[in-house]
């Protein structure tokens, strides 16, 4: 008994000092790290819409469209985390979107954006966990290239499943996940599209 | 031994992947491409020092019955340590090694040399071990890598993260995707070590005959 509480006392040492020197270490981290991914997000922003200059998160008007999606039980907007207006001297050019669409290793962070014109105008991976070396092909921009263009309307597909985009080689899943995050961001820009007529509150 | 021999026996003689058949499962997963092979192969080198390091610095300390515990809970520490402070100070080189750093932790080797010699041993000599095993690691992938990205893509050197193409040697169309494709990863491993099992055998037999 006295042996089973010695130890158990040991491992208790053990993992409080891991725990402290992890608390340390997300103390004088935690910060830097929110920067760099706020960094991180403002470039992919610019990134796939180009031209924009200045970002405004539209939370409120992407939690109304989801709510009514749900209540008419439209499936596919799950997708989308945030929405954002772009705008180049107080003009909006374009939407843009973050989306996790679930890959072959967890969610994929992307952000798509749409144009005015209701085009893709660019794709980019922020975050992912997918396989390296088949799968984290997705963040190669000649692969996010192929998804350029393509207007709202569409139904976005990798080849495999009938559509239009060549997949990854070997991962097939990886870039159904991107195509999905393109379908929800193109519906997305409809719905939103349609609500607010066109230059009015855009 | 001397911190030379203790490098050296990772190198070949005890190579993780070739001799000791250690970490199978992210040598298999990972080698696909240089780059890769050169990104697991310092994240892991780097924590095995670490850990190698410490546990051996723990040892006297370390109660037999739970020592397995203790290096798992030293072991994932010092991975997340190493995940948060590469996230927050090398932005750049975190984006690029972060999808390995969380392989790092179900990574037997490390497991493996805490348990059969940081344990055991002085801490200058753990440092030698998990230098040589990381080293002997990250050169095993980089030969494994070279031949799966070549026969699988027809390219040499493809850093996707940072938008690099690779060095084209063949077409695209000459390639066989299967080398970058599960089987394709065991048969080349099986070569690989049948052929150096091959040399090592005519150098035995060979140095027999002198």
């Amino acid at each position: 008994m006295r042996e089973v509480l010695r130890l158990g006392f040991v491992l208790l040492v053990v993992c409080a000092i891991g725990g402290a020197v992890l608390a340390f270490v997300d103390g004088i981290t935690s910060d830097r790290i929110a920067a760099q991914a706020a960094i991180r997000l403002q470039k992919a922003l610019e990134d796939v819409l180009p031209g924009a200059a200045e970002f405004q998160d539209a939370e409120e008007l992407l939690q109304e469209v989801k709510a009514e999606a749900s209540k008419e039980g439209r499936p596919g907007l799950t997708v989308i985390d945030k929405m954002y207006l772009g705008y180049f001297q107080d003009e909006c050019t374009g939407l843009v979107f973050t989306c996790s669409p679930p890959g072959y290793g967890g969610p994929i962070e992307t952000v798509v954006g749409v144009s005015l014109k209701g085009e893709i105008s660019g794709v980019s991976v922020i975050r992912h966990a997918e396989t390296p070396g088949l799968g984290s092909n997705i963040t190669n921009p000649e692969f996010q290239m192929r998804f350029i263009g393509i207007s709202k309307g569409t139904e976005v597909k990798v080849r495999e499943d009938g559509g239009q985009i060549d997949a990854i080689t070997g991962a097939t899943i990886s870039s159904r996940a991107i195509a999905d995050a393109v379908n929800g961001a193109l519906l997305m820009f409809e719905i939103v599209y349609d609500k607010e007529a066109p230059g009015n509150e855009l | 031994m001397s911190f030379k021999s203790e490098f050296n026996k990772g190198i070949i003689n005890e190579n993780p992947a070739f001799r000791m058949l250690l970490g199978m499962c992210p040598t298999l997963a990972i080698s696909l491409a240089i780059s890769n092979g050169i990104g697991m192969g310092l994240a892991a080198t780097f924590v095995l020092v670490g850990s190698n390091v410490i546990i051996s610095a723990l040892r006297k300390v370390t109660p037999g019955r739970i020592r397995i515990p203790i290096f798992i809970v030293v072991i994932a520490t010092f991975v997340t340590t190493v995940d948060l402070i590469m996230a927050a100070f090398l932005p750049d080189l975190h984006e690029v090694l972060g999808i390995f750093i969380p392989l790092i932790v179900v990574n037997c080797i490390i497991f493996a040399r805490a348990e059969a010699f940081a344990s055991q041993r002085g801490i200058i000599d753990s440092l030698a071990d998990g230098l040589g095993m990381g080293i002997g690691w990250t050169l095993a992938l980089c030969g494994l890598s070279a031949i799966r990205e070549l026969l699988g893509t027809g390219t040499l050197l493809a850093i996707p993260d940072f938008g690099f193409a690779g060095i084209r040697i063949f077409s695209q169309g000459l390639a066989a995707v299967m080398a970058i494709l599960p089987p394709g990863g065991f048969i080349t491993l099986g070569l690989l070590i049948g052929l150096l099992n091959l040399i090592t055998n005519r150098r035995k037999t060979k140095r027999q005959q002198v």
